[in-house]
């Protein structure tokens, strides 16, 4: 791109008003549409940039996104609890997922989360494989923006693998 | 023909074996005796089957047993059915760790039954403490206002120590200076008493004599009035004062062995009332110092066999400046006893001769050996 200027550098204000603009369908959108998305991006993208280009695509998206809602949505949190209990409610409410801690060591910048009925991947067939890659940058990007701190984020158990639940090792870098 | 029906038969047999002992592990936990399966696919098959069960049960003990951090090893529906289970278990575990460290902000959402008490517990602690954390504040506020006036106060005993300190030096130097001018009066009086021819005014000098007199012991009034009470409490016996009076009307010491706590101008008291007896019994002959019990109180009595006291005068001989020379000596002995707890009154019959009455209370009256 080099000196191009940019269309579509990512700013809150592109999700629009959504009360404005759909009076009558109301800001939601069916869960298949979500993934309908997701998954045909997801084939467009492997195919052009290979497997693994194609979850580094999520991965650096999730993060931008996961670090956008914590600047518009859950904004100043003064320690952990306030921020477990903030992501929490906004996943709730947003329908993203029910988000859970399962181990905090804080100091050692070692987390173990869970996300119940994840929007990526909860009732998909079970393959080998996990799929929650959007996810992990999005827990990153959540991280990054509340600690200042880069996070490693891994997810070791999802839906697709059978697990019914989706479980996230987070470690600082 | 014959031959299939057998592989029938056995097939048949193989499928039962298999069910049986998949049946015991999930009943029994471990599967039968007999696991001899001829055929080596079902064989495998049941072999893998059972091993997951008993993986499932294994993790099941594990979960049950509070045991949380191994993870679990296989996959699929049951397995993530366990996995929900442990991460469940997990964040609760978190979540009871939040509120031991203070945190009670958290809460459980979408575990039915659970979230709803759980949720509840936080709220009541959490009511609990802001509830404790009110009465704190309001203790604080108190403690603060309670050591304002504890000190307040202690400012307003130093103030009054002060005063008391400089009344005392003011009283003494007084008392000291009035002496030594009354010495002088009494004794120029003295020196101009022979001088004096007319008869008037040898009348006028010996009122003076004896106003100067009262002035003197107006001074030890005073000087006395002052030391009570300062100087603690001791054991005296009444028969050592008694013993001490001067000889006019004879006293009878009917008090061998009584000894009472009081201050030390306990003395003055038996003094001041000979002196009373000698001024204005209107000449009494003899005084009977007698004691009695009367329930746990010890009464003494001075009965002395003059005028007595009539019954309109009875309480007010007791009152400051009502008497007929100073007026003190029956103030002071009042004063003096009701600093130890002893009450006194004048139960005479009139001109049957006058009759105190001193009540001491258990604990301030003994009889020695
Ligand atoms: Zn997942």
């Amino acid at each position: 791109m080099g000196s191009e200027e940019r269309r579509y550098e990512f700013s809150w204000d592109l999700l629009g008003d959504l009360e404005l603009g759909r009076p009558n369908l109301g800001p939601s959108v069916g869960l298949e549409v979500y993934r309908l998305m997701q998954y045909s991006m997801r084939d467009v993208l492997e195919q052009r940039l290979g497997t693994e280009g194609a979850d580094r695509v999520f991965f650096d998206s999730g993060k931008l996104a996961g670090m956008k809602l914590f600047e518009n949505v859950i904004k100043g949190c003064d320690d952990l609890s306030q921020f477990v209990s903030a992501v929490q409610n906004a996943l709730k409410e947003l329908g993203i997922g029910i988000f859970r801690v399962e181990r905090s060591e804080p100091d050692m910048g070692s987390f173990v989360f869970s996300v119940f009925e994840d929007a990526d991947c909860s009732g998909l067939p079970d393959i080998d494989h996990t799929v929650c890659t959007y996810d992990e940058g999005f827990i990153a990007g959540l991280m990054e923006a509340f600690t200042g701190e880069e996070y490693d984020v891994k997810e070791v158990d999802c839906w697709c693998t059978g697990d019914r639940t989706c479980r996230f090792a987070v470690e600082r870098v | 023909m014959s031959g299939g029906a057998n592989m029938e038969e056995s097939g048949r047999e193989d499928a039962l074996k298999a069910l049986d002992n998949l049946e015991s592990v999930l009943l029994k936990g471990r599967p039968g005796a007999d696991e001899a399966i001829s055929d080596p696919e079902v064989h495998e098959r049941y072999e893998k089957l059972r091993d997951q069960l008993k993986e499932a049960q294994r993790s099941l003990r594990e979960l049950s047993a509070g045991r949380l951090s191994e993870s679990i090893g296989s996959r699929g529906y049951t397995f993530g059915l366990l996995n929900n289970l442990q991460s469940n278990l997990l964040h609760l575990t978190w979540q009871a760790k939040q509120i031991a460290s203070g945190d009670l902000t958290q809460r459980i959402d979408f575990l039915d039954e659970f979230s709803e008490s759980f949720n509840k517990m936080t709220a009541a602690l959490e009511e609990n403490r802001r509830q404790l954390e009110e009465r704190r504040a309001e203790l604080e506020e108190l403690n603060r206002s309670l050591k304002d006036e504890v000190e307040e106060r202690r400012r307003a005993e130093e103030r009054l120590a002060m005063a008391n300190h400089k009344l005392k030096i003011l009283s003494s130097v007084t008392r000291h200076d009035a002496l030594n001018q009354l010495t002088v009066l009494q004794g120029y009086l003295e020196l101009a008493e022979p001088m004096a021819e007319d008869a008037k005014l040898r009348r006028y000098m010996e009122r003076m004599d004896v106003a100067a007199d009262i002035i003197a012991e107006l001074i030890d009034f005073g000087k006395k009035y002052e030391m009570l009470g300062t100087e603690g409490e001791r054991w005296a016996s009444l028969s050592g004062i008694l013993a001490a009076m001067d000889p006019g009307p004879q006293v009878h010491d009917g008090c061998a062995g009584v000894e009472v706590l009081a201050d030390p101008l306990l003395d003055k008291v038996f003094y001041n009332l000979y002196d009373n007896t000698l001024r204005h019994s209107g000449g009494a002959s003899r005084v009977d110092v007698s004691n009695r019990l009367d329930g746990d109180d010890l009464l003494i009595v001075w009965q002395d066999d003059g005028q007595g006291v009539p019954e309109s005068e009875k309480e007010r001989i007791f009152e400051r400046g009502v008497g007929k020379n100073t007026g003190l000596g029956l103030f002071l002995i009042k004063e003096i006893l009701e600093i130890s707890g002893i009450g006194i009154a004048e139960r005479g019959t009139p001109g049957e001769g006058a009759r105190f009455e001193m009540r001491v209370p258990a604990g301030r009256w003994r009889y020695s050996d």
